[in-house]
């Protein structure tokens, strides 16, 4: 009477899964990288269109051609003696062949494509007004030189604000309730200003008022000779502009991430981890944190575009010598190369985060699958 | 069979804090369990049930207002530890518990045999991982799994299955006692029957003790041999199974063991009119008297505990022939 039968639901062979777990992470990584390249393309496109104003700024470059010429034509001696007609038909030739040189009597359809695929590459000649600090007119010298300095700020910055908010979401989800909790709640909406709002106010009490930290700039002028001063140098320089990323944004994200926590240790998991009797430390690590990871990573990806897009004025506010004040700069001289440049820059920067993040997604949430059988549960 | 007494439990009282009042969910309850016994607590939605399970495992929300009262687990009274040795000495390593739901109690971002592992881990130091994983392989086999299936992530289980991963989970460390809260609510008819075959079969050959909590007392017939029922949040009667299916004494008892079905036997459902009053605040004197038939005056009291012959136990005036009427 005590047969029992074992499972009637035994169907999937066991062996699909070992290898299916690296495959399927393989599989979601390409599709993923396949979307954000996509995405990448249409928003440089589209930057490349507005930059050019549709096809406006030909036409603006035409006139300084015109102007330019007409400047050069009228100071030089061996003209003056052509009459006025003759004169407009030279500078008419020269214009004809200075733009066929700049390329510009082509449609502009056609080159807004040139344009996209130059762009993605990065293979965008030389700047118009723009100089890199070495003195190279070239785009991609004026783009790597700036490259590394906003790597580092924006990194350090969110990664400071990842772990910080993490451990104090937790710690604010252990004391939900609590004063500390509730002043929480309160500053929550302060998030609503970008990074260089805070970052103002940190320069005028850190820099202006007491003195102590350096109001901008990346390091000390004349910057040490000892590499290691240098570094310090640097790190000191950081610490208002990462302090501002992590102001502008950590109220925000604890408030989010300490209700998800709050909602994921209701699961019925957690008491059973409980009821294991495993420690208060474990049951937080890995039966409150693991499984909320994944939503809080899709909530980081989000907060990191806001923090990107806050990365040009951010950086001209503390002076950092990073994409972000180079953006501005071009801008300012209407530098369209250098525009494209940077635009594409952050496009790929922010397509490679967002795709890291996919990734990491991936690593913490077994459930993540594409295609291939539907999830339970 | 031993008549080794291995849960004790005297006076228990666990009490919520809530905005509109104290629940009372549990309110002076006492029972002994012997060793190697199953005891089955029934009764409806709401009466405590759950409550009791967790306030024997001290699996508390934070609202709580009262826990009282003394647990007498294997001699010793486990309402004295302390958080952290009831942790490390009771939890799992003694009392293990099947939760209510308990398809959901299993970590979705971990592989089951980890999970089941971990508490193996946890509570023997002397534990390799090697000998754990052999003992995981084994539990599952009783519970009817194929082994294969512990290198998987619960979302590739169906519930049926994820319930016995659960039930194999609560096994595995050897527990003295098992509590079971609705192990079988959720599943089909068929998966219901196989997993009391599984229960059944652990009891004969490993003589565990539970105490299965369900609302189905046909179930519970399979694997009771003492019966408990609880109504809003008292025990009013405890009973062994074998006289408690054939004539429960509690008015109550008597109605729920009448909404049961059976097979050839002409009788025509019944059903108790009206709800199980709120925990919150409940009325004075006895708590099933609103909806009782048998209901006399001395109902407006509080009844006291009454013992019957064959140790069975009924809070209700109409067996107490002793006690005094006492005016409050």
């Amino acid at each position: 009477m005590l047969n029992i039968e074992t499972a009637q639901e035994q169907t999937v062979p066991a062996k699909k899964r070992t290898s299916g777990n690296l495959g399927r992470i393989a599989k979601y990584t390409l599709v993923r990288g396949l979307t954000l390249i996509i995405t990448v393309v249409i928003g440089v496109y589209l930057a490349i269109l507005i930059a050019n104003g549709g096809g406006y700024v030909d036409k603006m470059r035409e006139g300084q051609v015109r102007e330019q010429l007409s400047l050069e034509l009228a100071g030089n001696e061996a003209m003056s003696h052509l009459t006025l007609q003759e004169r407009r038909a030279v500078e008419e030739d020269m214009v004809k062949i200075r733009i066929e040189q700049l390329g510009l009597d082509r449609p502009f359809m056609i080159r807004s494509f040139e344009y996209l695929w130059n762009g993605l590459t990065l293979n965008l000649g030389s700047a118009e007004y723009l100089l890199s600090d070495s003195g190279s007119r070239q785009v991609r010298n004026i783009l790597g030189e700036r490259l590394a300095p906003t790597l580092l700020l924006m990194a350090t910055g969110q990664l400071f604000l990842f772990f910080i908010s993490v451990f104090f979401a937790l710690f604010l989800s252990r004391r939900y309730g609590s004063v500390m909790d509730k002043i929480v709640v309160a500053l929550a909406p302060t998030s609503a200003a970008p990074s260089w709002f805070y970052g103002i106010f940190l320069i005028l009490i850190f820099a202006a008022l007491l003195g102590w930290l350096p109001f901008g700039g990346m390091v000390a002028a004349p910057p040490p000779e000892n590499a290691f001063l240098r570094i310090l140098s640097t790190l000191k320089h950081m610490i208002l502009p990462v302090g501002s990323i992590v102001i502008s944004s950590i109220f925000l994200t604890s408030y989010y991430w300490r209700t998800f926590f709050l909602i994921y240790s209701s699961e019925d998991y957690v008491e059973m981890a409980k009821a294991k009797g495993l420690s208060g430390r474990a049951i937080e690590r890995r039966y409150v944190l693991r499984p909320t990871l994944p939503t809080i990573i899709t909530s980081f990806a989000l907060t990191l575009i806001g923090l990107w897009t806050g990365a040009i004025v951010l950086e001209t506010v503390f002076a950092w010598p990073g994409i972000g004040r180079l953006t501005q700069s071009a801008i300012n001289m209407f530098d369209t190369p250098v525009i494209v440049g940077t635009v594409v820059i952050y496009a790929y920067l922010l397509a490679i985060t967002v795709f890291l993040l996919d990734i990491i997604y991936a690593l913490v949430d077994p459930r993540v699958k594409l295609g291939g059988g539907g999830t339970r549960s | 069979m031993s008549k080794k007494i291995l849960l004790d439990v005297k006076n228990l009282k666990l009490y919520f804090r809530t905005r509109s009042g104290s629940v009372q969910a549990v309110d002076d309850v006492s029972f002994r369990l012997e060793a190697g016994k199953t005891l089955a607590v029934v009764g409806e939605s709401g009466c405590g049930k759950t409550s009791l399970a967790k306030a024997i495992l001290r699996l508390l929300p934070r609202n709580i207002s009262t826990y009282s009262g003394s647990i007498i687990f294997d001699g010793e009274d486990i309402m004295k530890y302390s958080d952290e040795k009831f942790r490390r000495e009771i939890r799992w390593s003694n009392i293990a518990m099947v939760p209510q739901a308990s398809m959901n109690s299993l970590n979705p971002v971990m592989r089951i045999e980890d999970q089941l592992i971990e508490p193996l881990l946890l509570h023997d130091r002397h534990m390799s991982k090697k000998k754990a994983l052999d003992r995981v392989n084994e539990v599952f086999n009783i519970v009817g799994l194929p082994t294969d299936f512990l290198r998987r992530y619960p979302f590739e289980l169906s519930g049926g299955m994820r319930q016995r991963a659960t039930i194999a989970m609560a096994l595995a460390s050897n527990p003295k006692l098992v509590v079971l809260d609705e192990p079988s609510s959720a599943l089909d008819l068929l998966t219901q029957a196989n997993l009391m075959n599984v229960l059944k079969k652990i009891k004969h050959e490993f003589n565990t003790t539970f105490i299965l909590i369900t609302h189905d007392i046909g179930t519970a017939s399979e694997l009771a041999d003492e019966i408990a029922v609880m109504y809003a949040g008292e025990m009013v009667e405890f009973s062994s199974a074998d006289y408690f299916y054939t004539d429960a004494h509690h008015p109550y008892s008597r109605k729920l063991m009448a909404s049961v079905p059976t097979l050839r036997e002409d009788k025509e459902l019944q059903f108790i009119p009206g709800q199980p009053p709120s925990l919150i605040n409940p009325p004075q004197g006895c708590r099933y008297s609103a909806r009782c038939e048998k209901r006399f005056e001395k109902c407006s009291m509080h009844p006291k505990t009454t013992e019957l012959e064959h140790g069975a136990q009924v809070k209700c005036w109409l067996y107490d022939e002793t006690g005094e009427v006492k005016h409050a």
